[in-house]
């Protein structure tokens, strides 16, 4: 990946997280397809940081 | 004395498990958790250390630096394995000596309350001076727990 695209995928990631914290501050009933969006992110950007 | 393994405490899980009030509401899923540094003078005790006050004594503070909430906290499974990850820590401007391990508790209030929950090992021993104290979890997270073997 890129430069951009490592910055891309961070901000992308850092976005899901706030609306994860978001989503359950406000007590949002069923988190799950968040909860997997946000994991499936991390994976993947942490395994690209991993090399 | 040192610190020689990652873990998680089992006196806290045993209690989440079984509902015990020590513990209730805490949720591994809080967002105000606490992620605390320590020595390798600690000696931690995974299946006998149940509160914040048996590591108290080893914990490594510095200016920067306080008690930091673990955030974007969620525990997830995938084909049978549980994972509980959250957000990386990085918090700046620190200056700090000798950490070896993070250590997780609950926010209860108190040092002789407040459950530990996990700890991770650094390996190595980690300093910074007026920078960034950063924790990258692994990609699997800060726990994998296989429920299907």
């Amino acid at each position: 990946m890129s430069k951009a695209d490592d910055l891309r995928a961070e901000l992308a990631l850092a976005e899901l997280e706030e609306l994860l914290v978001l989503a359950k501050a406000n007590d949002v009933d069923n988190l799950r397809e968040l909860k997997d969006k946000v994991r499936a992110a991390r994976r993947a950007f942490r395994e690209a940081r991993e090399g | 004395m040192a610190v020689t393994a990652s873990g998680v405490f089992f006196l806290t899980l045993e209690k989440q498990l079984t509902g015990a009030a020590a513990t209730d509401p805490e949720s591994w899923e809080a967002e105000d958790n606490l992620i605390t540094l320590i020595s390798d003078s600690a000696t931690p005790a995974f299946d006998t250390m149940d509160f914040w006050d048996d590591l108290s004594a080893n914990e490594v503070t510095g200016s920067g630096w306080t008690d930091t909430a673990l955030t974007g906290t969620e525990l997830t499974i995938a084909a049978g394995v549980m994972t509980y990850d959250a957000t990386d820590i990085s918090v700046g401007s620190t200056t700090l000596t000798s950490a070896m391990a993070s250590v997780l508790r609950f926010n209860i209030g108190a040092d002789g309350t407040d459950c530990l929950i996990m700890l991770h090992d650094f390996v190595t021993a980690v300093s910074t001076s007026n920078g960034t104290f950063g924790i990258q979890w692994h990609s699997s997270g800060l726990l994998t727990a296989d429920l299907v073997p």
